[in-house]
């Protein structure tokens, strides 16, 4: 979401950018045509650079006279330019094509203002000549005459209005960025919040008005369908378990009625032996039927969050020391042996005792069921800064690395799994439990080498183990 | 204390599955209790209650007109009988544990008749145990008698007496007989407390107990160490 107010942000430096580029091109621009024009003036066709030449270049005769050099005659009638040299006493000793109004001779003043302004219109160039002055007259109005004149301290003060300008012009465009920035970027921070809001699933109502109205009342239409899909979809949940919890119940009593007669049979002296046997053989299924169940009704609560857990600061060593010996005391066969390693007594987790020691016990009885040949099982707990991993070890068979990735899918999804094997359900329930708990399952195994289940519990924040060791 | 005095208990069995209300009865007059009576609903409940006077109420907990917790409420005001709930097991069950109702056991549907029975025979013992400690009786351990009641230990013809805490210890053990009992149970059943802090303690106790009831304390032959969990007390065929 940074991105967008990045992109935005990288749109209006562009077009300052843009901005900056166009001044720069004009002045560029400008200055080119400054340069070329000002060469035209100061170049070798130039008055200044003419009147220059005439004044070094005109020779005296003989006869107390003057001339040019053709070429420069030349250039200069055909610019149609008249020329005069006036002597050191303002009188006009030699002269060329020069018009009937102009005078012969100047005063000072005179020669101070023609050499400034124009003469008789006609804009005129001068050059110092030996104490003479070489005067070249242009056509009226070929040339635009004005001389400049600026005290040095206004001539400092323009430069730095040029600074203050140049400075202003920054400033503003500085200003006009920020703005212009800020009015863009703000009302697209609601948006993006609120689609933030939507991808963690939560409602978002934003107000319909300003530029993105249309994104806004889109994006308030969006939020109401997805909420009321997922409420749906709950209701549809808690429908489901619901109805899971009312079957399982309902199978309770017919059950009981299966067990109940069986078991008296089973121990009725007056049957037969095969007899007794049969029912002692229905009374276990029964007994598995009534497993199943309620291992289906445990799962459906838990993932429904149906099922309120009794947490309580529970020591986690204690627990697993708990599984262990229900497992063993519930009749294993000598073929497996169980080890628990000792472990830090001072990590506590807040935890409904029951359920989670089920998970333990679900998992050792996995081991033992997958395993018939026999095997180690290993208990352990490991704690974390944060966590405490406790771990059920197999030296076993393992797993067949295609039915692991389904039972670790199913794990991790809480969806069923398409074909369940016989111990998907029970797998199914440690995940469950893992999840109410905010912890994870792991479940990892080589062929051949065993498996291993992780359970990753947050530990207690509570300092319930430091305090001391009542529970 | 004699058998018949239990089983010439009345018992009331409350539930709204008239079948079950039959197999309940059948597997106690077959268990020997010959004074079983039963309830459909609340009302008949409360009144079977005051008619009958039970020793014992097996109580379902989802009854068509109100449910068992509030029934066994109402009848503990007036009478301290003993309640066994009848529960679908996962939601009540918590319930159960978790308000603390004072029920004084529960079985789970659907049940096997063996533990069911048993669970009724345990709580009426319980319940109507003569007064005294005669609740724990002696019992052998290979050539070894404990007298709990008389807080001895009767080994080649010397009596070794036990003190209170070995005693607690060995009670336990022997409640359990058989079966694995965690440090942690037994610290809490003599220490009232949790294992980490005990756990020297009761090696001392254990090992001290040993001398008293092993042949050789180096060597034991009842009183074996679960290594990782705790200790069991083995009295397979030694006392049947």
């Amino acid at each position: 979401m940074k991105n967008v107010k990045r992109f935005l942000r990288r749109f209006l430096t562009g077009l300052v950018l843009c901005f900056v580029l166009f001044a720069a091109m004009n002045v560029g621009i400008f200055l080119v045509c400054f340069y070329k024009a000002s060469q035209a003036d100061e170049g070798s066709g130039s008055p200044q650079y003419l009147v220059r030449q005439a004044a070094e270049s005109l020779s005296g005769t003989e006869g107390g006279g003057y001339t040019l050099p053709g070429g420069l005659k030349n250039e200069l009638k055909k610019q149609g330019v008249w020329a005069m040299l006036l002597d050191s006493g303002g009188k006009v000793v030699w002269k060329m094509d020069l018009p009937q109004t102009i005078p012969l001779s100047y005063s000072a003043a005179g020669v101070a203002e023609f050499s400034r302004y124009y003469l008789r219109d006609y804009p005129v160039f001068c050059w110092e000549r030996g104490g003479g002055l070489m005067v070249l007259g242009y056509p009226k109005d070929s040339y635009f005459k004005y001389p400049y004149d600026a005290s040095m301290q206004m001539f400092s003060q323009t430069l730095r209005w040029v600074e203050l300008m140049l400075g202003c012009n920054v400033a503003l465009l500085i200003l006009l960025y920020a703005l212009l920035s800020w009015r863009t970027v703000k009302p697209v921070e609601p948006i993006l919040e609120s689609i933030r809001s939507l991808s963690r699933g939560e409602p978002v109502l934003l107000q319909e008005k300003g530029l993105f109205s249309e994104i806004a009342a889109g994006l308030n239409r969006t939020s109401v369908l997805l909420q009321s899909r997922s409420e749906a979809l709950k209701e549809k949940e808690k429908a489901r378990a619901e109805w899971i919890a009312g079957v399982s119940h309902d199978i309770r009593t017919p059950l009981s009625m299966i067990l109940g007669y069986a078991g008296e049979m089973e121990d009725d002296p007056s049957l037969p032996k095969p007899a007794r046997e049969r029912c002692a053989r229905i009374c276990a299924q029964g007994v598995k039927l009534r497993d199943l169940v309620s291992d289906l009704n445990l799962v459906s609560r838990l993932e429904y969050s149906m099922q309120p857990l009794l947490r309580r600061p529970v020591r986690a060593a204690k627990l697993l020391r708990e599984a262990v010996t229900g497992f063993l005391n519930g009749g294993v066969d000598e073929k497996f042996q169980v080890e628990i390693e000792p472990a830090d007594e001072t990590v506590w987790i807040d935890a409904d005792g029951r359920l989670l020691e089920r998970a333990v016990t679900n998992l050792l009885q996995n081991s033992a069921v997958h395993n018939p040949a026999g095997c180690r099982i290993t208990v352990s707990l490991r704690a974390q800064e944060k966590d405490c991993l406790l771990a059920v070890e197999d030296d076993g068979i393992g797993i067949e690395p295609e039915k692991l990735r389904r039972l670790q899918a199913a794990i991790r999804s809480g969806k069923g799994l398409s074909r369940t094997g016989e111990h998907g359900l029970g797998l199914r329930i440690v995940g469950s439990i893992a999840r109410a708990h905010g912890g994870v399952f792991r479940l990892s195994s080589e062929p051949g080498r065993g498996t291993k289940a992780v359970l990753i519990l947050p530990r207690s924040q509570t300092p319930g183990g430091a305090a001391g060791p009542s529970q | 204390m004699a058998m018949d005095d239990i089983k010439a208990k009345k018992i009331l069995a409350v539930d709204d599955q008239k079948e079950l209300l039959e197999l309940l009865e059948e597997i106690l007059r077959k268990e020997g209790y010959s004074r079983v009576f039963t309830a459909q609903d609340c009302r008949s409940a409360r009144q079977a209650a005051e008619k009958i006077r039970p020793d014992l109420i097996l109580l379902d907990v989802m009854l068509p007109d109100g449910d068992g917790f509030s029934l066994m409420r109402e009848i503990r005001k007036s009478s301290d009988v003993p309640v066994i709930f009848l529960t679908a097991r996962g939601e009540d069950e918590d319930r159960l544990v978790g308000l603390g109702l004072g029920a004084d056991d529960y079985v789970v549907k659907p049940f096997l008749p063996k533990e069911l029975a048993l669970r009724v025979g345990a709580v009426l013992r319980r319940a109507y145990r003569p007064a005294g400690r005669e609740g724990a009786p002696r019992f052998t351990l290979g050539e070894t008698e404990v007298d709990p009641g008389g807080g001895f230990v009767q080994k080649e013809g010397r009596r070794l007496p036990l003190t209170a805490k070995e005693l607690a210890l060995l009670l336990k053990l022997y409640e359990n007989r058989n079966r694995i009992v965690t440090g942690d149970a037994l610290c809490e059943a003599v220490w009232g407390d949790g294992l980490p802090g005990y756990e020297n303690t009761l090696m001392v106790h254990i090992r001290r107990l040993r001398e008293k009831i092993e042949e050789d304390p180096s060597k034991p032959r009842f009183l074996l160490t679960v290594r990782g969990l705790g200790y069991k007390l083995v009295t397979e065929g030694s006392n049947p």
